[in-house]
């Protein structure tokens, strides 16, 4: 049945609908006004060239990773989560290392001209872009943001997560300021201070918007799909970690600590869960136990599932979210040992049964042992179906047969060798991938692509097509096709007669 | 620029690089010169940038004239595509 219409709901009187009809239209004047700024600061940022454009972004990088240590510890006391060194680096990475990889990028004007072909390409701004700040990475997510919308010349709106607007403010105040000064036109950045549910949608779904770069929870990310603007939106991650045979093993488990420690495992990116062949279980749960892993029992593990995951939900608890280990553990009643640092849950299947097999931003890691590599694949294909599809996968290996026949079994965007998942699928530090803040999921994580998204993600490309005449047409009888008798071997025969 | 009466109607005249600076310039020479409800034209032809400061001057003198008394002259196209991108084409004169 359709819902009825909002004046005749009968549990509302009539001050309350004209009440609401006001505010409705308060949502909507906002957004027409926040959005028309946007418009107007696009078409003035649209006049300029490559070399002031590249003027500008860097201004802003230069701001921005000079402030990265306060915008840090300010993200990191208003969200109360991941550790504020990490988060250091993380502005270091959103503001340095993306602007080393995008400087040299052609993003005004005309990009490329190929005179074989007689294809020339324009590139051209998309128009206002808002962007959806997640908690977990507030401020990175701001700079790297702002970073590559301005690169291409696109005005941008930043609506952050009510737990995190604070710090996001403040960063893109920098950032603007910066802009400003280096000639970017006024409101080419705005951010909102106050942010709800209605506003945020008002504001996704105004017609003068041309993109959403959505980074989020998977109902924020839904909701801008929704809109009917167009977006680059993020799919969860469910990440496994295969430690092969052939793997150095104390390597290996020395990188899954890094990444997965990493501002308290706040990356999406981060491994979920360790699979292991029989052969080399017990060297390797030896080698997480020296590193400062605490291996649950099935009780513990139990205890583990109450605090760490909500099963109505059927998603993670947001309180434990970017929290140390010894603290989640403390909070289940897990008498860990003084200095753990990370939950290793062994867990036999994957699933609903098992709360653990999904994603848990936090230093927790879920443990399989299957007795054969066949095995050990088909585990890492289950975790990647499960909530992580078009993510992020992680092996460690030196069999490159292995490595490859993982690779193209799974469903994922980014598949890191060797690696710490979490640095390696944001790219730059130890890969060559483009540096992101959002990690495209391709269609199984119902993203548009599988690719980092940056600053080429973000222009219109037109394209000056000369006339090339099709060589192997010009000598052809196209009439020849009108002959139901000759099938497609035969066409290609007199494509190819030599007169 | 050049700011002149023409059969009531206040025609400014303008050329060149329109950044913050020139935009200012506007519009202190337009604040003695507005009347509310008198029509606005603004000769746009020899202008080659506009910057945000420009769209403000236009959007006061646009308040001042009243609805449908504000136009721009002569836009070139890379100006024209400017308001069309800000999604303005009001004051566009039918030429």
């Amino acid at each position: 049945m359709a819902p009825l219409p909002m004046a005749t709901r009968l549990w509302d009187t009539e001050n309350q609908v004209r009440k609401r009809y006001t505010m409705e239209n308060q949502i909507l004047q906002f957004a027409d006004e926040i959005v028309g700024r946007a418009a107007q600061a696009g078409a003035v940022y649209a006049q300029l060239g490559q070399a002031e454009t590249d003027r500008i972004v860097d201004a802003i990088h230069k701001a921005a990773f000079n402030n990265r240590v306060r915008l840090a510890r300010m993200a990191n006391e208003e969200t109360g989560m991941g550790r504020w060194e990490d988060k250091v680096i993380k502005n270091v990475v959103a503001s340095q290392l993306v602007y080393e990889d995008i400087k040299d990028l052609k993003t005004a004007g005309i990009v490329s001209e190929d005179f074989g072909s007689g294809i020339l390409e324009i590139a051209q701004p998309v128009g206002p872009i808002l962007a959806i700040i997640p908690v977990t990475n507030p401020t990175s997510t701001v700079i790297f943001k702002i970073l590559i919308a301005l690169k291409a010349r696109n005005p941008i709106i930043v609506c952050p997560s009510g737990k995190a607007k604070r710090c996001c403010a403040e960063t893109a105040r920098i950032c603007y300021e910066a802009a400003l000064a280096a000639g970017a036109p006024e409101e080419c950045i705005q951010w909102l201070n106050e942010t709800s549910r209605e506003q945020t949608q008002a504001l996704m779904s105004h017609k003068g918007l041309a993109l959403i770069l959505a980074t989020g929870g998977t109902g924020l990310v839904k909701s801008a799909y929704s809109s009917g603007t167009p977006t680059l939106g993020v799919g969860a991650g469910n990440v496994p970690v295969f430690i092969d045979s052939s793997a150095d093993i104390p390597f290996a488990v020395s990188q899954i600590l890094l990444s997965k420690l990493f501002d308290n495992g706040t990356i999406c990116a981060s491994e979920q869960a360790v699979v292991v062949e029989t052969a080399i279980a017990d060297a390797t749960r030896a080698e997480f136990e020296r590193q400062g892993a605490y291996f649950l029992s099935r009780e513990e593990t139990h205890k583990l599932e109450a605090v760490a995951f909500d099963r109505a939900k059927g998603a993670m608890k947001p309180d434990i979210v970017g929290q140390s280990a010894a603290l989640i553990a403390q909070k289940a009643g897990i008498a860990a040992p003084a200095g753990v640092r990370l939950l290793v849950a062994p867990l036999a299947g994957v699933g609903e049964k098992y709360p653990l097999s999904a994603e848990i931003l936090a230093p927790i890691l879920g443990f399989y042992v299957e007795p054969s590599f066949t095995g050990a694949v088909n585990r890492c294909l289950d975790l990647n179906f499960y909530g992580g599809i078009g993510h992020t996968v992680s092996l460690y290996a030196n069999n490159e047969v292995r490595i490859r026949e993982f690779a193209l079994l799974m469903n994922a965007g980014r598949i890191v060798v060797n690696t710490p998942s979490s640095q390696g699928a944001v790219g730059g530090i130890f890969n060559r991938l483009s540096p992101s803040f959002t990690l495209g999921c391709g269609t199984g994580g119902k993203n548009i692509t599988t690719d980092n998204v940056t600053a080429r993600h973000l222009v219109n490309i037109q394209r000056v097509a000369r006339r090339r005449d099709n060589q192997r047409l010009a000598r052809f009888n196209t009439a020849l096709y009108l002959d139901e008798s000759l099938d497609v071997d035969a066409i290609e025969a007199q494509y190819n007669r030599n007169y | 620029m050049n700011i002149k009466e023409c059969d009531g109607r206040l025609v400014c005249t303008l050329e060149g690089h329109f950044d913050t600076v020139q935009s200012q310039k506007l519009e202190t020479e337009l604040k003695g010169r507005l009347t509310p409800q008198q029509p606005v034209a603004f000769e746009m032809q020899a202008v080659t940038y506009v910057c945000s400061a420009f769209l403000r001057v236009c959007f006061a003198a646009a308040k001042s004239a009243g609805a449908g008394r504000f136009k721009l002259l002569g836009l070139t196209p890379p100006i024209k595509r400017v308001f069309m991108m800000a999604g303005i084409s009001d004051w566009f004169a039918d030429e």
